[in-house]
């Protein structure tokens, strides 16, 4: 596998890791405080994010609900999706049913826009563990991504 | 051989995380000097024209901002690995400035392209190396630079390194025989 022919996995591998890495310290914070207009912009990144994975997670519970999915979405729902399964068997503690998946997923993605209209770190320390604990984990899996993709490139490209 | 993996097999209490933090940033931050000193060895040699110089001279922009990061110490641990991986992998791209020099690409062969680029879109510029495999393509190394560097260094960062170029393109040609 040739270096260009993977630089478009890579560069979204990169994008996707490091806005999870920089999420999971953002919420990793003391509850209630502030987000500084530095920070804004990357939680309303995630939140953009975490919108189209839920898009393309809603198919997997309802096969009709397809308005609003497009091709990153689905995309960003295969980056995702281990993490997401890992964080719900963490707090459910079985195999996560679909329904499970988008709950979650919503859970975080309302916090997210709560997050941004309130500029602090929500108070409640349960939501905000789980959207550090997600982030953590998808950070973690494009770290990992990073390692295994370094190690397939032939010296050839 | 990413730099994260110092990290493997060690049991690490509170005290010794900040030195293992310290040794991520510290080993980005001796990549990217190796970085740069390569470049310097690579622009030594001869190119046809000045596009192979101004990539050169955008990943050592982005390498030595990446480590000015890093050196700020404001980075969580996480984010301090991906920022060294980042610049490994910038480092993997100057193969794309060391197969543009003159001996590797005619200049008969990238003044024309070179210029019908800038005729067609102005606001971009081509790049021409050599492959050792049989293909042919291009592709625009600008748009992926945003993608994984602006997360890291903030939003329009590349942009402002690019100085007003909106493409970049690399253009991948098997081996000339000359």
């Amino acid at each position: 596998m040739s270096l260009s022919y993977d630089l478009p996995a890579k560069a979204e591998t990169f994008h996707f890791g490091i806005l999870s890495s920089k999420l999971a310290a953002i919420f990793d914070r003391k509850p209630g405080t502030e987000i500084s207009g530095a920070d804004r912009p990357d939680i309303l990144a995630a939140a953009s994010l975490v919108g189209e994975i839920l898009n393309g997670a809603r198919t997997l519970s309802d096969r009709s609900a397809v308005t609003g999915v497009t091709s990153d979405g689905i995309r960003s729902l295969g980056l995702a999706l281990n993490p997401l399964e890992r964080l719900a068997r963490l707090s459910q503690g079985i195999n996560p049913t679909d329904e499970a998946i988008v709950t979650l997923l919503s859970r975080i993605y309302e916090t997210l826009n709560q997050a941004s209209v309130s500029s602090r770190i929500p108070e409640e320390g349960e939501v905000a563990s789980v959207v550090r604990t997600f982030f953590g984990f998808l950070a973690d899996a494009m770290l990992s991504n990073i390692g295994r993709s370094r190690d397939r490139i032939s010296p050839s490209s | 051989m990413p730099c994260f993996r110092i990290l493997a097999g060690r049991e690490i209490g509170s005290r010794q995380v900040r030195s293992v933090v310290s040794e991520v940033s510290r080993i980005g931050r001796a990549r990217g000097a190796r970085i740069v000193s390569r470049l310097q060895e690579i622009l030594a040699q001869d190119f046809a024209t000045s596009t192979p110089q101004f990539f050169a001279r955008l990943i050592q922009q982005i390498v030595e901002g990446i480590a000015a990061l890093l050196r700020s110490s404001t980075l969580d641990e996480r984010t301090e690995k991906f920022a060294c991986s980042l610049i490994a992998e910038l480092g993997s791209h100057l193969r794309y400035v060391e197969s543009a020099t003159s001996s590797r690409v005619p200049a008969s062969f990238i003044q024309p392209i070179e210029s019908l680029i800038a005729r067609v879109t102005p606001s971009s510029r081509v790049m021409l190396r050599v492959q050792w495999t049989f293909n042919y393509k291009v592709f625009d190394i600008a748009e992926y630079y945003r993608k994984m560097i602006d997360p890291l260094l903030g939003a329009d960062s590349v942009k402002s390194y690019l100085g007003g170029l909106q493409h970049f393109y690399i253009d991948l040609s098997h081996q000339l025989r000359m």
